[in-house]
C-alpha cells in the first residue's frame, strides 16, 4: 500500500506540474475569454473529481449498509472528506472564473446553487457523524445522508438543461443527433482530458493517503478502548 | 499585457495552497496516530511485564 501511495503522490504532482507546463506555456489564449480561460483546465478536472468522490460515497454507504463492514463506511467517510475539499475548490474556482467572464462572482445560478447545497448537505454528513459517540449508529446514519446527499449529484448535472442558467453547458461533450462529440477544439479538448486524469489520479492519491490514516486512527480508538476496559 | 492574470494566479494559488495544506496535515495526524498507537502498545506490554506498575493512558493524543 505505501509503494502504491508513493507511486500515485509523485505520479499525480509530476503529471499536474506537467499539465500546468503544457497549460501555461504551449496552448494558444482562447479569443473570446482571454487568459482567464486557462481556469477551465483546473475547474472541470475539480468538478469531474468531486463527481467521482461523492459517487463512492454513495457505493461504499450502500455497500455499508448491506454488508455492514466498517471499512466500507471507512472509504465512504474518508471519500466525503476528500469530496468536500474538491467541492469547496470548485465552488471558488467557479467563482474566481465568473467574475471576468460573467461579471460577478456568484449568482444564484441553478448550477451554482445545488453545487452549494452539496457541499452544505456534506458539510452536514461530518457534523452528523461528529455528534454520534456509537461507532456503529454513526456509520448507518452517515450512509443514509450519503446515500441521499449524492442524489444532488445527477440533478447538479442536469441543472443547465432543466433549467434557464448563465452557467455554461456541459464543457467536455455535446450530445448531436444521439452522437456525443467534443464541444470545444481538438487544441484545447486534449489537455483538457489529460488534466482530467492526472485530476483523478491525485484524488486517488488523496484517498488511499487519508484511509491509512483512518485505519491508524481506528486502531488507536480501539486500543484505546481496551486499554480502559 | 495580459487580462485576467490575477484571477488565473488566484485560482491555481488558492487549489495549490489548499492541498498542499491538506496533504501534510493529513501526513502529520497519520505520523502522531503511528507513534501513538505504538506507545500505547509499549506501555500496555511493560504493565504486563510488571503487573504492580500502573498504566496512565491519558494525554497521548
Amino acid at each position: 500500500m505505501k509503494k502504491i501511495i508513493m507511486f500515485l503522490e509523485w505520479g499525480s504532482i509530476l503529471g499536474l506540474a506537467g499539465c500546468g507546463l503544457w497549460i501555461f506555456l504551449k496552448l494558444p489564449i482562447e479569443t473570446s475569454q482571454g487568459f482567464p480561460q486557462k481556469i477551465m483546465y483546473l475547474h472541470v478536472p475539480t468538478f469531474i473529481a468531486t463527481y467521482l468522490a461523492f459517487f463512492v460515497v454513495f457505493a461504499f454507504s450502500i455497500a455499508y449498509l448491506w454488508k455492514r463492514d466498517l471499512m466500507f463506511d471507512q472509504i465512504a467517510k474518508v471519500s466525503a472528506e476528500v469530496g468536500l475539499i474538491f467541492c469547496a475548490l470548485l465552488l471558488v474556482t467557479g467563482a474566481i472564473w465568473g467574475r471576468p467572464t460573467w461579471g460577478t462572482y456568484w449568482v444564484w445560478d441553478a448550477r451554482l446553487t445545488t453545487t452549494l447545497l452539496l457541499f452544505l448537505i456534506f458539510m452536514g454528513y461530518f457534523l452528523l457523524r461528529m455528534s454520534v459517540n456509537d461507532r456503529d449508529k454513526e456509520a448507518r446514519l452517515a450512509s443514509v445522508l450519503g446515500i441521499i446527499g449524492c442524489l444532488d449529484i445527477p440533478i447538479i448535472h442536469k441543472s443547465v438543461e432543466w433549467w434557464r442558467t448563465l452557467h455554461q453547458p456541459s464543457t467536455l461533450f455535446k450530445v448531436e443527433s444521439g452522437k456525443a462529440s467534443p464541444s470545444i477544439s481538438p487544441e484545447l479538448f486534449t489537455p483538457l482530458i489529460a488534466s482530467t486524469i492526472v485530476m483523478l489520479l491525485f484524488y486517488l492519491y488523496l484517498l488511499l493517503l487519508r484511509y491509512q490514516t483512518e485505519i491508524r486512527r481506528e486502531q488507536l480508538n480501539q486500543l484505546l478502548a481496551e486499554t480502559q476496559v | 499585457m495580459l487580462i485576467g492574470v490575477e484571477y488565473v494566479v488566484a485560482a491555481y494559488g488558492i487549489w495549490v495552497c489548499t492541498f498542499a495544506v491538506y496533504i501534510l496535515m493529513t501526513k502529520r495526524r497519520m505520523r502522531i496516530a503511528g507513534q501513538t498507537v505504538e506507545a500505547i502498545k509499549q506501555r500496555v506490554s511493560e504493565s504486563s511485564d510488571n503487573p504492580d506498575k500502573t498504566v496512565s493512558i491519558e494525554n497521548q493524543d
